[in-house]
This record gives C-alpha cells, sequence and structure tokens, in this order.
C-alpha cells in the first residue's frame, strides 16, 4: 500500500456479541418502535369511534337515540343545511383550488409562483379563529363589502352579508382552499406539459385538449380533493357559529348543544355517528373510485 | 507431515482474500442464489457478471451483509465474518447511485469511516487530503455531493470507501448511471486505483466491455449459478459454456453434430454443408460458438462456411456489422471490416466462413 | 367558422381562467391584509380605512393578563403537543418504513384518518372517552386531543420525508463502521432533521390554532388564546383581535416557511 498510514486502523463496530447480527431490523425491534403509536391509534382513534357507536346504540334510548336524532326537526334540519352548504363550498373549493392549482402548474415566473403559493398558503396560516374573524368583519353591516357594495352605487343601502348561509359558504371555501389546491397538485403536476403541446399544435382547441386530454388524468386527483374537501367540511364547528349564527346551525352546533345545554349525550352520539357516517361514505366511494394512493396522495 | 499441511494450508489462505462456500438464497419461492463458491484471490479485481437478476447484487449484498444467506459461509481473510455486522466485516462499498451523504462535505464524507475509527483529526486530515489527491479531487473537498457532477461524486465515492484501507472493496454496478465518455474515463481511473493500492475487489457489473477492461478475473453468472470463472482472455477467446459465449463474447451459437474420428480426444463435426475435425471429448448434439468478428466474407478451404440472406447492415465506424439470415441455422452476426467491398444491401446473398481453430466447440 | 368559433371560445376560456385566478388570489389575500392593516390603528372602534395609526393594540395584547394567560397556556400545549407528537410518530415511521413489518400501510392510514373524521363528530368521541377516564377539563385531556389532532399531518409530512432517504445510505454508514444505531441516528434522522422540525411546526401550530377539541373538552377553566378570540368574537368584538391575529399569522408563516427552506437545503 502506498497510502502512509499514521495510525494503525481500528476495527469498528462496537465489542458486542457477535453472531447477532441481522441485516433486516428485527421484529422485536420493530413492533417496539411502533408500539406507541399503535396504543395512542387504539386508544383515541378506534376506541372513541367504537364507544361512540356502542354508546350511541345502548345509552338513554337505546337504537331509539336514532329515531330520536332523525325524527327532531332540528335535527333534520341542520343535517340537510349541513350537507348542502358542505357540497356548494366542495364544489366551489374545487373548482377555485384546480385553477389555481393548474395555473401553479403551469407558471414559469418564479415571483408570481411565489405569491401564488403564498395566497394559497393563507388560509394555513391565519389560524381557524383568525380567519372567521377576518369575515365577520369585512360582512359586518358598517363592513368593507357593504362600503364597497354602496360606494360601486350596487346597493343603496346596507345589506344583511353576516349570519348569512352565504358568509358561511364564503368563510368554508376560504378555509378549504388550500386542501384542494393540495389536493389536486400532485395529480396535475403529473400531466406531461409536452403532451398538451403536442394536442395543441395538432389544432385541437384549447377546450377539447382541457376535455379530452388534461380531464382524464387529472380525475382521480378531482375526486380525491372533492372527498378530502366534503368530509372535512361537514364537521365545521367555528365558521357555521361566527359567520351563520343561530338561525341555520349546522350539525356540528347542534351537536354541542345537546351535550352542553340540553345534556343529551345519547341523540348527540346517534346523531355523531351519522355524520361520521357519512364522511366515510364519501371517502370510501372515492377510495373504491380512486384507491388509496390518490386518497394519500392528496393529503400532502 | 502434519506441519507442512499446514503451513501449505496457510499459504493458501493467506493467498485468499475472501472465500465463499455454498451460498444459497431465496426470496420467497425465489431461489436467487443456487450454491455459490468462490475464492477472491488477494488483490485481485474480481467481476461478477451476469444479466439483470442473475442473483450477482444478492451475491455482492450477501458479501457485504445486507442480506443474509440461507445456508453456506464466507470467510474474510481466513475470519468467519457471515454473521458479522457490516460493520464489523470492514468491507468497502460503492454504490450504483453513489449513496453520499447530502449533509456532509466531500471531505466529511471521506473521512466518515475514519471517524467511526476514532482516527485523530490530525493523521485523520492527511488521509482525506491523501485520497482525494488519488481520486484528482483535492480541490473539491469543501464542496456538497450535490455540487458535484456524476462522475466527481463516483470518483468521491470510492475514495470514501478506500479510506479506511479496507480488506475487499465492493462496488455495485458503480458506472451504471453515467454516461459512455464519462465511463470509459472512469474505467481509466479505476485501473489506476486499483494498480496504486492493491485493494481487493469485487465489482458487480451486467455489461461486458466494462468487465473485460477491468478485470483480473471474470466470473459469469447465470440463474442463480456461476457459470464461468476465468481470466477475460479466456473467458473471451475458450469459453467454457455457451452460455458464456453468448452472453460475454456475444457469440453465434451454431447446433452442430459430434462424431468420433480417427486420434484421441478429436471429434468430427458436421454443420450444414460442413465438414472439419477438432480437439473435443463431446459427442453427439453441440454447439459451435463463433464470435462476430471471426466471420469473414466468401468460402475459407477447410473452415465452417454460412451461406444465407442478408437481413441488415450497420455501419459502425471501422466495422460494418451484418445480420444474415441462414436456412436451418438462424440469424448470424459478424462483424468485418467496413472497408471491404461487397453487397450488404437486405436481400443480397452473403456467404460467411470461419477458421476451424476460431470455432469453439461446447456442450448445447 | 368551426375554428374561428373555436378560437373565440378558446379566447374567452382563457380569459376567464386569468380572471378566476386573479380574483381567487385577491380573496385569499384580502382578509389577512385586512386584518393586519387593522391592527396598526389607535380607532377606539374598528372601522376601515383606520383614522389613526398606531402600535395600541399591540401594547395592549402584550400588556394585559386577558390576553397573555390564553397566549401562555396555548404556546405550552403547543410545545407538548409538538413533543409528544414527534414521540409516537418519529420511531413508528422508523419502524414502519425500515422494520419490515406487516400492516405498515394499515397502521399509516389508521394513524392518519382523523385529518378526514367530521371533527365534530370526533369531538363528541373523545368527549365520552375523557368522561370516563376524568380527563374533561384538564390540562392533560386537551393536550391528548391536540396530539391525536397533529398526529396525521405529522405521519404523513414524516413518513414522506423518510421515503426520501434511501436506505442504501444507512448501509453506506453501516459499511464504513457505523453501528446500526449510529447510522439511524447520525445519518437517516440528521437527513430526517428539517422534517422534523417541519411537522413539530405542524403539530405546533395545528394545537395552537385549535377551537373545536377545547370547546368540545376543555370545560370552562381552560381558555386557550383561539377559545378566547373565538369567545370574545362571538360576544362582541375587542379590536386587539386583529393585534394578536397579526402576530399569530406572521409567527406561523416564519415557522411554515422556515421548516420549507430546511427542507430545501438537505436535498
Amino acid at each position: 500500500m502506498s497510502v502512509p498510514t499514521h495510525q494503525a486502523p481500528k476495527r469498528a463496530g462496537r465489542t458486542r456479541e457477535r453472531g447477532t447480527w441481522t441485516p433486516q431490523l428485527s421484529r422485536r425491534a420493530g413492533i417496539l418502535l411502533v408500539t406507541p403509536l399503535v396504543l395512542a391509534v387504539l386508544l383515541l382513534v378506534v376506541y372513541p369511534i367504537l364507544k361512540l357507536l356502542y354508546d350511541s346504540l345502548t345509552v338513554g334510548a337505546g337504537p331509539g337515540n336514532y329515531v330520536d336524532a332523525v325524527s327532531s326537526g332540528a335535527i333534520r334540519r341542520a343535517f340537510v343545511h349541513t350537507l348542502l352548504t358542505s357540497a356548494a363550498v366542495t364544489a366551489l373549493s374545487v373548482g377555485i383550488g384546480a385553477s389555481l392549482a393548474w395555473t401553479l402548474r403551469r407558471a414559469r415566473h418564479r415571483v408570481a409562483t411565489a405569491l401564488i403559493w403564498a395566497a394559497v398558503l393563507l388560509p394555513f396560516w391565519m389560524g381557524v379563529v383568525v380567519k372567521n374573524y377576518a369575515f365577520a368583519l369585512l360582512f359586518a353591516r358598517e363592513g368593507l363589502v357593504n362600503e364597497v357594495l354602496l360606494g360601486l352605487g350596487l346597493v343603496d343601502r346596507p345589506v344583511q352579508l353576516l349570519y348569512t348561509t352565504t358568509a358561511v359558504i364564503v368563510g368554508m371555501t376560504y378555509t378549504m382552499i388550500p386542501y384542494a389546491v393540495l389536493a389536486l397538485y400532485p395529480s396535475m403536476s403529473a400531466v406531461d406539459l409536452e403532451l398538451m403541446n403536442a394536442a395543441d399544435g395538432l389544432g385541437a382547441s384549447r377546450r377539447r385538449t382541457f376535455t379530452s386530454i388534461l380531464l382524464p388524468l387529472v380525475m382521480p386527483g378531482f375526486i380525491a380533493a372533492a372527498a378530502i374537501v366534503f368530509a372535512i367540511s361537514i364537521g365545521f364547528y367555528v365558521t357555521p357559529v361566527l359567520l351563520g349564527g343561530a338561525q341555520a346551525p349546522f350539525i356540528a352546533t347542534v351537536i354541542g348543544d345537546d351535550i352542553f345545554t340540553f345534556f343529551d349525550y345519547p341523540r348527540a352520539a346517534a346523531a355523531s355517528v351519522l355524520l361520521l357516517a357519512i364522511a366515510l361514505l364519501a371517502i370510501g366511494a372515492a377510495l373504491k373510485a380512486v384507491g388509496l394512493k390518490a386518497i394519500r396522495g392528496g393529503l400532502g | 507431515m502434519t506441519s507442512v499441511a499446514a503451513a501449505s494450508a496457510t499459504l493458501q489462505d493467506t493467498a485468499v482474500a475472501l472465500h465463499v462456500r455454498s451460498i444459497r438464497k431465496s426470496f420467497g419461492n425465489q431461489e436467487v442464489l443456487r450454491g455459490i463458491d468462490l475464492d477472491v484471490q488477494r488483490g485481485e479485481f474480481l467481476t461478477l457478471l451476469g444479466p439483470s437478476g442473475s442473483g450477482k447484487t444478492t451475491l455482492l449484498r450477501i458479501i457485504a451483509g445486507f442480506e443474509s444467506p440461507d445456508s453456506g459461509e464466507m470467510k474474510l481473510q481466513g475470519r468467519d465474518i457471515s454473521r458479522l455486522s457490516p460493520a464489523e466485516r470492514g468491507l468497502g462499498m460503492v454504490f450504483q447511485q453513489y449513496a453520499l451523504f447530502p449533509h456532509l462535505t466531500v471531505a466529511e464524507n471521506v473521512g466518515y469511516g475514519l471517524r467511526m475509527r476514532r482516527w485523530e483529526s490530525g493523521p485523520l486530515r492527511a488521509r482525506v487530503e491523501h485520497m482525494l489527491e488519488i481520486v484528482g479531487l483535492p480541490h473539491l473537498a469543501g464542496r456538497k455531493p450535490r455540487q458535484l457532477s456524476g462522475g466527481q461524486q463516483q470518483r468521491v465515492a470510492l475514495a470514501r470507501a478506500l479510506a479506511y484501507e479496507p480488506e475487499l472493496l465492493l462496488m455495485d454496478e458503480p458506472l451504471g448511471a453515467l454516461d459512455k465518455n464519462l465511463r470509459l474515463q472512469m474505467e481509466e481511473e479505476l485501473r489506476r486505483v486499483h494498480r496504486e493500492l492493491g485493494t481487493t475487489v469485487v465489482y458487480v457489473t451486467h455489461d461486458q466491455e466494462e468487465a473485460l477492461a477491468l478485470s483480473d478475473r471474470i466470473a459469469v453468472m447465470a440463474d442463480g449459478r456461476l457459470v464461468g470463472l476465468d481470466t477475460p482472455t479466456a473467458l473471451y477467446q475458450r469459453p467454457t459454456t455457451a452460455f458464456v459465449a453468448k452472453f460475454f463474447a456475444n457469440a453465434n451459437l451454431v447446433p452442430a453434430t459430434a462424431t468420433a474420428t480417427a486420434g484421441a480426444g478429436r471429434a468430427e463435426i458436421t454443420a450444414g454443408e460442413s465438414r472439419f475435425t477438432v480437439d473435443s471429448e463431446l459427442r453427439g448434439d453441440v454447439v459451435l460458438a463463433v464470435r462476430p468478428r471471426s466471420l469473414r466474407t466468401g468460402e475459407q478451404p477447410g473452415g465452417l462456411v454460412l451461406g444465407g440472406t442478408v437481413v441488415d447492415s450497420l455501419l459502425l465506424g471501422d466495422d460494418r456489422q451484418v445480420r444474415v439470415d441462414v436456412a436451418g441455422i438462424g440469424a448470424i452476426v459478424a462483424r468485418i471490416d467496413a472497408a471491404q467491398p461487397g453487397e450488404f444491401e437486405p436481400g443480397s446473398p452473403l456467404t460467411l466462413s470461419v477458421a476451424v481453430r476460431d470455432v469453439t466447440v461446447l456442450a448445447p | 367558422m368551426t375554428t374561428r368559433v373555436g378560437r373565440t371560445l378558446d379566447g374567452i376560456f382563457s380569459w376567464t381562467g386569468r380572471l378566476v385566478v386573479g380574483l381567487s388570489v385577491a380573496f385569499m389575500a384580502i382578509p389577512a391584509l385586512f386584518i393586519m392593516v387593522l391592527s396598526f390603528s389607535n380607532d377606539r372602534h374598528i372601522g376601515f380605512p383606520p383614522e389613526t395609526w398606531g402600535l395600541d393594540r399591540y401594547v395592549e395584547v402584550l400588556t394585559s393578563r386577558t390576553w397573555l394567560d390564553p397566549i401562555v397556556l396555548s404556546l405550552e400545549i403547543a410545545a407538548l403537543t409538538a413533543l409528544f407528537a414527534l414521540i409516537l410518530v418519529v420511531p413508528a415511521v422508523l419502524g414502519m418504513k425500515r422494520g419490515n413489518l406487516p400492516g405498515g400501510t394499515v397502521l399509516e392510514s389508521a394513524a392518519v384518518a382523523p385529518m378526514l373524521f367530521p371533527i365534530a363528530a370526533y369531538a363528541v368521541g373523545l368527549y365520552a372517552v375523557f368522561a370516563e377516564a376524568d380527563l374533561l377539563g384538564t390540562f392533560h385531556g386537551i393536550v391528548i386531543a391536540h396530539v391525536v389532532h397533529a398526529v396525521p399531518m405529522v405521519v404523513i409530512v414524516l413518513s414522506t420525508a423518510l421515503d426520501r432517504v434511501r436506505p442504501e445510505l444507512e448501509l453506506a454508514a453501516m459499511t464504513m463502521g457505523a453501528s446500526r444505531a449510529r447510522a439511524w441516528i447520525g445519518i437517516t434522522l440528521r437527513l430526517l432533521t428539517p422534517a422534523v422540525f417541519g411537522a413539530a411546526t405542524l403539530a405546533f401550530v395545528t394545537s395552537f390554532d385549535e377551537a373545536v377539541f377545547i370547546t368540545f373538552l376543555g370545560g370552562p377553566g381552560l381558555v386557550t388564546l383561539p377559545k378566547s378570540i373565538f369567545d370574545s368574537v362571538q360576544y362582541g368584538v375587542d379590536p386587539s383581535i386583529t393585534a394578536v391575529a397579526t402576530i399569530l399569522m406572521v409567527v406561523t408563516a416564519v415557522l411554515m416557511l422556515g421548516a420549507t427552506r430546511m427542507r430545501k437545503d438537505v436535498r
């Protein structure tokens, strides 16, 4: 060897008992590593859901809790209102989210891209309560929106904006757009821009390119995004309270009132199970349509 | 008596750096290694050559300690390593994708193994500098791997694996991620470093030209077995199996019959219209391995003559590669001098021939 | 004919597209900018545009106990949430990805699932369990709930990040003399550090921002910052919220961007 040896190289490795090494991490060590999370998931995810289900069928009126919940006009109205509003929010967020995600995909200007990303992520940075507070101020009788409407002459006196379904939809859409963008972006990134250009070159109109080439590629992303946005939307609590007021409560508000005002936990449990079932149905349908990978990809 | 036997055993042991016996390995139902025996001599550059799926990479990973064999034994300098951790084996390894630590500088990467061996900072720095000089990158010591080109990264990886003077250097298709020109350059570099340091090397590749250029000996693997083990020249000119001939030398395999003839160890070969005698113990159905280079246009007296129709002709600089369809035999590929006149358009008739000394008779 | 119609449609399509994007960006930005501008107003009542400017609201927030107490409580809960979420998830992700365990996907899905539960329904489920375990209205209970709330995101961030750390790097370290533990700590975890910071930030922010679990599970005694803002918005508007909100926004944005930057650094 021509390498100068200043120091005799020592053999590395610990002086532990020999013959125990296995290339793969031993199963015992692996299990040890995942145990805390497994316990947490069992205790705080699986158990609460099972308990909710069990309680809704056994405490109070037993299975009658469901009859109770469904026959209550307030709960029925709240369900219908929640689902319709959430559907509208889903459509709006996915629509706006798609145009933003696509713009982000195609944008070449770095500053513009950074600005759009910042705008998209703002709702995440603002915090749940703060953004609703902002909308409450904007939508107030003397708020900025009314000032602008009056200034433009679109209305001749302030209109009621706060405590309307529109306000709730706007506030929720604002919150859900980042989710939609993040869910759609991966599938749009997968779109081959060359393919689009090729279609352009072949004389397909932009609309044709969109419907025949782009849409089939990004459809899984759309379905995943819609399912994610819908499932999260139907559980909303803060926005409906702050922007929707008492007139048309969301199911979450009714459940909260059941527990804290009417002390009717059984009915709240039944309503919660129904709410959960709807969410799982939406996610399940999406899973069936596009698979776990698309949903998982949609979560970031 | 016994002392003489012991002495010769020791002598043999010191000549053998790595001793591998009956290594078997299955993944699920798939048998990947079906009993590998291999001795790597000290200071030797040995290449495991084979198509993908032949088990060469698995064998390398078993030697490195990344997989455990189902059975068999491994000794490094006479020391049983089969149950040691990679760290305890004291090997060096170069990966195809370099596997440099992205958060460390080039110098820190090269010094990693020395730090694990608790070298003091002075000697450590000197050794790192020396290693970077050997691979020609002393000016890049402070860079991060992502600031380097692929070739530079692989040189750093080589310096890193050699810095602590491992008894054995393993290389897993280290040039696979580089482009052609860089690969040739790196081959030279590897040869030079091997010459300078004299480290024992086990090198894995699927590229036979690379194997030819680099190796002292080549172990050809197919389907989990070692099917040939010899110097590149011997394997190239005197392949021992049809697989080696085909895979290693791109030889044409011509079916033929061997019958006994006058003279011990001689056989009369019949292939199509041709008939000649060669040195061979084989009888019955055989294949003749014919390298594309040894074929000439036109007939040669006494040799193997193959007449057919040109299917395809490709000009490769000084050479022309012609593919000829021979009735009853199939496609034959010949490499002839591009300057040689003749009609090579597809469809034209062409006669090829090869001298008897360039024909290797092999079991089918 | 058709081409002209097509081209006109294309034009409309392109311009409506740009308009939608422009309006969307404005829609996303206006509420945040609006709050920021208002926070620098010294007016007694909230009005836009402000008539007087100053830092009164920030002084108010940083001196009054009504804001400081919830902020401190929220910081404590958020810090513990981030810590415990990491303690649960970091080893688990290593075990799932490097341990060759069966059911890794199932565990990952189960850990991520709460992200898709309607939060109100999940809160009722936790309410029942907490009632049983006497955790309602306790500090520990809220930390536990927030950890559960943060775990999905931490799992997603860390498992995605670990997928990007090639196992070969560990193997390389091990051939050079590192024990498995040393290779994991010195190489894998070191390369995972930015993602761990990112995940911790996300967990911290999620907890700091959480308003539903605290309402269902916190009882009257525990007033975190979001709860305090929520209450004060419901029962009349305290202008200093704008300052709190601005601080919150800037701190969150800086933390999140920092985490993202660190992640790029290692690649």
